[in-house]
């Protein structure tokens, strides 16, 4: 099996356990079968990059986070059991994350520019 | 951690903000003042009052925009004690029920309780509102206090019962034609109502700013700036929608 896609499917598993989700919470929020999130999990099937970035915003963390293999920290907490999340819920936490990403993206490049300047002086 | 460690840190977030101890606070304009925060609105579920999240250079607030504005003012305060006080997830999303929840969840609640009516302020009000009332909270003064804090009628009255100045019995009874009872008292209804609907889906702030800054600097192209701003639900900003003739006056 490829050590990539079984990392991948090891922290996927690691970050829904710890938001509180169901493989079928990720399913009905990627449009797939829940047997498909399984097999990801397992490392038994690859995914596809428009899947990678839904699973980036819905646990706010950037792509390259999700392919690297240790969770370093508890990256959700809930006030609510699963339940009181309604599916258009999983979409809303996606496009939070999404903007905090952006905000993340955007001070990044400001930062580069920053020293790239501060090196040329 | 107890009732007077929260409201010791209400007051400290209240110095910080540049408030006084006691005065009503605009939480809109306080939240859109600190430095790398940028506030979302969002329609969210029936159970979620709104979000947290904090990012590695920024932080985000997200508020459920079905909400009235005087809940969301209360989100907002319940939201500061995740920021600055809340040091273990990264996000935080919170229950709608006041007074609900894990115990970091009652804490927040307690926390914004105490920033938006500071204990010594509410209690002096109280005094002062039960004098010209033959010594009882009536609806009156319940209509009074969430139009003085610019406040829900639920944190209004979860606060009264805590101090024991309601019983359950009587607050129940206040949960009902609330925009009415304010309407008769001679108030505007604004602080009873959702976000207008042209404004449920908007982000605020230094997001806003840094999108600018971004371009401004050439450090992403055009394309890729308005991608971002619609994004953030500002189609306006891209478009050019939604601005009303200006007035200066």
């Amino acid at each position: 099996m490829d050590k990539a896609l079984i990392n991948l499917g090891t922290k996927l598993k690691e970050l829904r356990e710890q938001a509180g989700f169901t493989q079928s919470n990720i399913a009905n929020f990627l449009k797939v079968d829940q047997s498909l999130v399984s097999k990801i999990e397992k490392g038994e099937r690859s995914i596809t990059t428009d899947m990678l970035e839904r699973l980036s915003t819905l646990f706010g963390v950037s792509v390259a986070t999700l392919l690297t293999r240790y969770v370093e920290e508890q990256t959700m907490s809930y006030s609510l059991r699963a339940k009181d999340i309604d599916t258009n819920d999983y979409e809303m936490i996606s496009a939070i994350h999404r903007i905090a990403l952006n905000s993340d993206f955007m001070t990044e490049k400001l930062i580069t520019s920053s020293k790239e300047d501060n090196d040329h002086e | 951690m107890n009732d007077l460690n929260i409201w010791k840190r209400a007051e400290r977030i209240r110095k910080l903000l540049g408030e006084d101890s006691s005065s009503p606070i605009d939480l809109f304009a306080l939240t859109n003042s600190i430095n790398g925060l940028s506030i979302v609105n969002y329609p969210m579920g029936e159970n979620i009052s709104g979000m947290c999240v904090k990012g590695k250079h920024s932080n985000v607030f997200a508020i459920n925009s079905l909400m009235t504005l005087g809940r969301q003012r209360f989100t907002l305060a319940h939201e500061l004690f995740h920021l600055y006080y809340d040091n273990e997830p990264s996000t935080s999303i919170c229950l709608k029920n006041i007074g609900a929840g894990n115990e970091k969840e009652i804490q927040a609640d307690q926390f914004a309780s105490y920033l938006i009516m500071p204990p010594l302020a509410l209690t002096e009000m109280i005094q002062k509102l039960k004098e010209s009332s033959s010594g009882v909270i009536t609806l009156n003064e319940v209509v009074f206090l969430e139009q003085y804090y610019q406040i829900s009628r639920q944190a209004v009255l979860y606060r009264l019962i805590q101090e024991r100045e309601l019983s359950h019995q009587d607050a129940e009874k206040m949960r009902q034609n609330i925009i009415q009872s304010a309407i008769n008292l001679g108030y505007d209804d604004t602080l009873y109502k959702p976000s207008p609907l042209n404004k449920r889906y908007r982000t605020y702030g230094h997001y806003i700013k840094l999108a600018e800054k971004v371009l401004e600097k050439g450090l992403v192209s055009r394309g890729k700036y308005e991608e971002l701003l619609l994004e953030a639900f500002r189609s306006d900003l891209v478009y050019g929608e939604d601005i009303d003739e200006e007035i200066l006056d």
